[in-house]
């Protein structure tokens, strides 16, 4: 064997011992022992980011990983097995899934939340109420038909007369509704459906909200899971959110359940 | 040369047996880590529930859209490409290195990136965003913005095989042709052409597996709707959320489509490696 190609022989299994090392270290560090993931829909990503951290606060030993997503992909990946202690769906059929699969226990009723039409700032579409969803020429976002987000926005959409019309102006399907959100904050989209809440922190700014004029009951249920490692732990989470984080839910926007 | 499948230890690098069995398994280790997911993905479809899936309207919209935009995304990469390619494989130009790691870089940047490199450009937002929509043309949220995510993502698989072939033909020929008073365009099509034929047919397939495969570019460029950008891989996303069977039905089509693309270069491979 040359020098050269020794060197090379060297280099490469070095790389993959780093790589095995890497893996294993990750392996090790997925379960902590007093670590839970919560599995929790996009839209409620500024409110749990913060509910973890005053959990957190108030259980110094615990950690709290959240993982947000679309409820229906959230349902989704419960079925096929992901690990998670804990499930937050932004509406009571995709916690019906996991549910009708003995997946989690008794599902709690969390929070509530409205539906608001949202524009970029410069208003390009010229949107000023729902029937204007529906005018020739305007790009509209929404979430996919399976997204709470998205099924809510036709609930609202139908109970205005204005579902078909809007539908012809739908120029894409978001997987949830944070995917709604950055199509209109960046301006490729005349306006979307979105919840109140996420129109606020950075996107205030970058987001013009108008009035849907219609109500929909949005409504979060929340389980601790049945295969969760941690079952204490979860439990204990969804009490917080129920109890003492109820505060910090209602700070990030959300209604009373 | 005779065929030979079994297992030689000689072959290991440092010669020895050890080495050699150790080379074998971790080739085998390899190996299973590329072929498991696809064959248990495979044995995941409910087969008797496939045609039913397969010809579900979403399905078939996916599927007519997917072969559209692909051809779109090839054909323009064949008319943009192939010319790229001959400059590249023939012409003198300064800082060479450059542009060729330019139209390499594609295959090694997240589509993703792609993507959000292509609303900066096209979106409405974009640098060229007031001028195209000056023109009324609309990229993002169209079938044509699905087609060019594609061809961004792809067209660098066409150019470099049209490359190898440009710079592997005989420009001795050509020369000769010229000599003999033949035109230009008659030296492109009865000598360069087939000279390259085989690398760019081979372009042509690893170009439009991977324009079919699209995904990240595609989403984040062009949304995804149902009929107009919602291509087979965007179509499985979705269908995961909400009829897994229906998920790994439409994964199998575009597994067995691939398959067919590549096999003819792997046959290739073996071909030259046996030489």
């Amino acid at each position: 064997m040359s020098g050269r190609t020794r060197r090379l022989a060297t280099a490469t299994a070095a790389l993959a011992g780093s790589f095995l090392l890497a893996a294993a270290c990750a392996g090790a560090g997925a379960a902590g022992p007093s670590e839970i993931t919560v599995l929790a829909a996009s839209s409620l990503t500024e409110a749990f980011t913060e509910l973890a951290a005053g959990f957190e606060s108030v259980n110094p030993d615990a950690r709290v990983r959240v993982s947000f997503a679309g409820s229906q992909i959230l349902a989704a990946q419960l079925l096929e097995g992901a690990p998670g202690d804990v499930f937050a769906s932004a509406d009571t059929r995709q916690m019906a899934r996991a549910a009708e699969a003995g997946l989690v226990g008794r599902p709690r009723a969390l929070a509530s939340n409205r539906l608001v039409i949202i524009t970029p700032p410069s208003d390009p579409g010229n949107v000023g109420a729902a029937v204007d969803l529906a005018r020739d020429g305007v790009a509209v976002v929404l979430a996919g038909r399976a997204v709470p987000a998205g099924r809510y926005a036709r609930q609202a959409l139908a109970a205005l007369g204005l579902e078909e019309g809007v539908e012809r102006r739908v120029v894409s399907e978001e997987d949830d509704v944070k995917g709604v959100v950055a199509k209109v904050a960046l301006g490729e989209a005349d306006a979307g459906i979105v919840y109140a809440t996420d129109v606020r922190g950075v996107m205030r700014d970058r987001l013009r909200t108008v009035r849907l004029g219609a109500d929909v009951a949005v409504r979060y249920q929340i389980a601790a899971t049945t295969a969760s490692q941690q079952p204490e732990i979860a439990a204990q989470f969804v009490e917080f959110a129920l109890d003492d984080g109820a505060e910090i839910l209602r700070r990030a926007g959300l209604e009373g359940p | 040369m005779t065929r030979r499948w079994v297992p030689r230890p000689s072959l290991a690098p440092g010669g020895g047996l050890a080495t050699g069995w150790l080379l074998w398994t971790l080739a085998a280790g390899g190996l299973a880590v590329l072929g498991f997911p696809l064959a248990a993905l495979v044995a995941r479809v409910r087969w008797a529930q496939a045609p039913r899936l397969l010809t579900e309207p979403a399905a078939i919209e996916a599927l007519r859209l997917s072969l559209v935009t692909s051809g779109a995304a090839v054909a323009g990469a064949l008319v943009l490409g192939v010319p790229l390619a001959w400059i590249l494989a023939r012409a003198r130009l300064p800082g060479r290195g450059l542009l060729q790691a330019l139209v390499l870089l594609p295959m090694v940047l997240p589509p993703v990136v792609a993507g959000v490199g292509l609303l900066a450009a096209f979106g409405r937002s974009g640098a060229l965003g007031a001028a195209l929509q000056a023109l009324g043309i609309r990229l993002p949220f169209t079938t044509a913005g699905a087609a060019l995510a594609q061809a961004v993502v792809a067209a660098p698989f066409l150019i470099i095989s049209a490359q190898a072939g440009f710079a592997s033909s005989d420009r001795g020929v050509e020369d000769a042709a010229a000599t003999l008073g033949a035109s230009r365009w008659l030296i492109w099509r009865a000598v360069t052409l087939p000279a390259v034929a085989p690398s760019l047919l081979g372009g042509i397939a690893l170009c439009w597996a991977r324009a079919l495969g699209e995904f990240g570019a595609t989403i984040t460029f062009a949304g995804s709707l149902r009929g107009r950008t919602q291509t087979l891989p965007l179509a499985v996303h979705e269908l995961l959320q909400t009829d897994p069977d229906a998920a790994f039905a439409v994964s199998a089509l575009l597994l067995a489509v691939s398959l067919v693309l590549i096999v003819p270069l792997g046959a290739r491979l073996v071909v030259s490696a046996r030489r």
